[in-house]
């Protein structure tokens, strides 16, 4: 690490490193001449003259030097180890410095406060232990004031669970987990708990805004039913004014800060037809919100600062506060009481309740870092029990491998892969691909086949109008590979067809496909159905050019067993089986001395011309071709078995060669999409 | 006179007995008024920072005197219905019970350090407020 790095890595940490600590040291100090001036020093009840004796005077500018020696102490060992540190690798280590830093910071405060209490304790009035009620001082908070502040202070949890069942009705249009990254991400990264794309990242704001809720409810209880009133002051009316006053804050928070969880759930669903806000607005109204928050926060403490009320009267015994902060007396019922350090009220930690009240609030603050964000909890259920929530658990990472998962769980007879494989097809309505898949994988178990039709029809009929303005002379890649999805397409929509036993159906796309781009998967298909039907020789036929044409190994090894289950003959070798070209005469056509290419357009019947549309490969520059020899070749090739009404079209390229000793020997053979794509892989088009 | 409890827990004397204690002389006396409510149970023992049942019992006990009227167990009143006249000898029983308490009194505020002059000052003066 250069000088100069070590320079500005220190302006970087360490300047505004000293400045928090600073402000916290002054923090703690103003805090803690809070309660002077009310009978109670350091935590300790003394006399009123002796805040103005000399050991009191004492006391506090030892306490008030030490806490800031600590300060300065803290920061200069940060300053001194940084050039050391910052060498190791600084994105790991100033974290845990920064933690560590802040912790020492507040145990040595805590401590120098203990230590000086100590010195106040012999110095202790007089434990008053009578404790006078003045029964007329007991005002009860009419009906309707009660009412309407609890439904304020429980309806938010009613928002929290609407919110809850908006999300889970739209869970499907929530987008796949990503890399989205947010909050204090540019400091340190860390993803946005619903880019995980678990059920526990979506409803985790939720899960922290209940225990919030709870535990703001729990405190409203000890406002209203665990408190003194005698501690709110010695003036009837200004104490229940400052008590309503501290209620209302609490539910207005409360109600600011679940409004701004729900906005934060109800993000993943942004730019969705569920939520059409975009999501950098829906950012933009969250900052928003955090400042109005700020605002009203701010203004509430002051309006309490100013409300707060004079002269209360603190009956606990100076034991019950522990290091002078906390309260902890089990013979006292009350759940909360005036705070004799800082401002406002501290649980009597001698009750139940108020250890209940500081675990779901700690549940609350930890529910921030546990789970997708810092920590990982491998037992925790990533589902939380979502019936819909099948994706989660999967561990890929895309749609295409979760679908792939629930089809080999619905293989594996897993009930809800079904429901799963639904779910990622409502979540990709567009993605042909995935609905092709899905069907595929229905119609392979017969399960919801019905459904599985639907799909398949409707990644038929997209891809069959992706295909409609297919044109002649502007052939690309993407053409090529559109006909190669639409033959797959086909073939599945014919699987799904068969399995319902529907044979008219079946072979017209099973029969496209194999036409269209021949294939061993597409010939076995052919071929059950034909088996189906009875026609043995027919079946067997389909299998052997299952073996002459592409497929994989374990799919003509399938195709060998069947055959030898249908007695035909086996082959001994591949290549016997590798389907002869075809080659279709020509009449009526020029000799040409060299071989070339035409591309066929064939137009589905309902829409276009009844023959093919010859033109030349437009690579081939040089030829050319005359109308008689462009009748010859639409009239010599068969058309196209169409399976349906669809708009698409059909480029089919064909080879044309010519005998060179004999005239009027031209022939033509027809390519598949796959000899295409493998031309053009050797030889771009220039397209 | 303000309608004030004042307890102090290291009195010898259990607090829910002052309590009644207390409370008996604020109703005997008419601070508190017939029919008037008294604080809820847990809202007593909160301010007066005891147990809820300590400030139950104390009423309990009241509401056995025929001081206090409970309904439904929830709020206390103060009872409206006038005390059932006591016969001759339960009447005896009573004074003879004043007599034995104001003695214990008067002994031990003589072991604290009143004189017996200063005492007797006192009862008179308490007498002639009870005539009036």
């Amino acid at each position: 690490m250069t000088h100069a790095h070590s320079i500005v890595f220190e302006v970087i940490i360490v300047v505004p490193l000293a400045l928090i600590l600073a402000l916290s040291a002054c923090t703690r100090l103003w805090m803690t001449g809070w309660q002077s001036g009310s009978a109670s020093f350091y935590g300790v009840r003394v006399d009123p003259e002796f805040e103005r004796s000399y050991e009191a005077s004492n006391i506090d500018t030892r306490y008030t030097h030490q806490v800031l020696w600590l300060t300065v102490a803290l920061i200069g060992l940060v300053a001194a180890s940084v050039p050391m540190l910052a060498s190791i690798n600084p994105p790991r280590w100033v974290p845990f410095e920064v933690l560590g830093l802040f912790v020492a910071h507040s145990l040595g405060m805590q401590g120098l406060y203990w230590r000086a209490r100590q010195k106040v304790l012999p110095f202790a009035a007089a434990l008053e232990t009578t404790r006078t009620v003045d029964l007329a001082s007991f005002v009860e908070l009419s009906l309707a004031w009660r009412l309407g502040y609890w439904t304020a202070i429980l309806l938010p949890l009613g928002l929290l669970a609407a919110t809850a069942l908006y999300l889970h009705a739209h869970f499907s249009l929530i987008p796949p987990p990503t890399n989205l990254r947010g909050g204090f991400g540019r400091i340190i990264p860390q993803p946005l708990p619903w880019t995980e794309g678990t059920a526990y990242g979506i409803y985790k704001p939720l899960v922290r805004s209940a225990f919030m809720n709870l535990t703001a409810i729990l405190v409203a209880y000890a406002f209203n039913f665990r408190s003194r009133i005698s501690e709110w002051g010695t003036d009837s009316k200004p104490r229940w004014t400052y008590r309503k006053l501290l209620m209302s804050r609490l539910v207005i928070l409360q109600w600011l800060t679940t409004l701004h969880t729900v906005l934060d759930a109800l993000r993943p669903l942004a730019g969705t037809e569920a939520l059409p806000m975009s999501s950098s607005h829906f950012l933009l109204l969250s900052l928003l919100w955090s400042v109005l928050w700020s605002i009203i926060s701010l203004l509430l403490l002051f309006t309490l600062y100013r409300k707060r009320p004079r002269g209360a009267a603190d009956t606990a015994p100076d034991r019950s506060w522990k290091f002078g902060q906390y309260y902890v007396n089990p013979q006292d019922p009350a759940l909360i009481v005036p705070a004799r350090f800082g401002i406002g009220h501290t649980l009597n930690l001698g009750q139940p309740w108020a250890w209940a009240m500081t675990i779901i609030g700690a549940f609350a603050i930890a529910s921030i870092w546990i789970g997708p964000n810092y920590i990982s909890l491998p037992h925790l259920p990533t589902t939380l029990g979502h019936p819909r929530g099948a994706w989660p658990s999967s561990t890929a990472t895309t749609d295409q491998g979760r679908l792939n998962d629930a089809i080999d769980r619905l293989k594996q007879r897993d009930g809800t892969a079904a429901e799963m494989i639904h779910q990622i097809t409502q979540r990709n309505p567009g993605d042909l691909q995935i609905l092709n898949t899905a069907a595929h994988g229905l119609a392979l178990t017969k399960t919801d086949l019905p459904i599985a039709r639907l799909y398949a029809q409707r990644a038929v009929a997209a891809k069959e109008q992706e295909l409609h303005t297919l044109e002649l002379g502007a052939l690309t890649r993407d053409d090529i590979s559109r006909e190669r999805s639409l033959a797959q397409f086909w073939d599945t929509l014919g699987l799904v067809c068969e399995r319902q036993g529907d044979v008219d159906c079946a072979h017209r796309y099973l029969l496209a496909a194999w036409t269209l781009s021949p294939r061993t998967l597409f010939a076995t298909h052919l071929a059950r159905l034909a088996e189906e039907q009875g026609d043995h020789a027919q079946a067997a036929a389909y299998l052997r050019q299952a073996l002459g044409v592409p497929g994989s190994s374990g799919q003509k090894q399938n195709v060998e067993r069947r055959l030898q289950d249908l007695g035909g003959n086996v082959p001994d070798a591949q290549h016997q089986y590798a389907p002869q070209p075809k080659e279709i005469p020509l009449a009526h056509f020029a000799r040409h001395s060299q071989a070339f290419f035409v591309d066929l357009l064939f137009a589905n019947a309902a829409t276009g011309a009844k023959r093919p549309l010859p033109t030349l490969g437009h690579e081939q520059t040089s030829l050319s071709l005359s109308n008689q020899e462009k009748a010859s070749i639409a009239n010599s090739v068969p058309p196209f078995p169409f399976p349906d009404a669809g708009p698409e079209r059909i480029i089919v390229r064909a080879r044309v060669t010519c005998a060179q000793d004999q005239r009027s020997a031209c022939s033509m053979r027809l390519s598949t999409p796959d000899e295409v794509r493998e031309f053009y892989r050797s030889e771009p088009p220039s397209l | 006179m303000s309608a004030q409890i004042r307890i102090d827990p290291a009195s010898p004397t259990p607090i829910y007995r002052q309590i009644v204690d207390q409370l008996r002389v604020l109703i005997v006396e008419g601070v508190l008024a017939a029919a008037q409510p008294l604080p809820p149970v847990r809202q007593l023992a909160l301010e007066l920072g005891v147990h809820f049942n300590t400030v139950a019992e104390s009423y309990r006990l009241l509401a056995q005197e025929g001081l206090l009227e409970i309904s439904h167990g929830r709020t206390a009143r103060v009872a409206t219905s006038d005390h059932v006249a006591m016969g001759r000898a339960q009447q005896q029983e009573a004074l003879e019970m004043l007599r034995q308490r104001v003695r214990q009194l008067v002994a031990e505020l003589c072991s604290r350090g009143l004189s017996r002059k200063q005492i007797a000052h006192e009862l008179l003066r308490f007498s002639k407020e009870l005539d009036a």
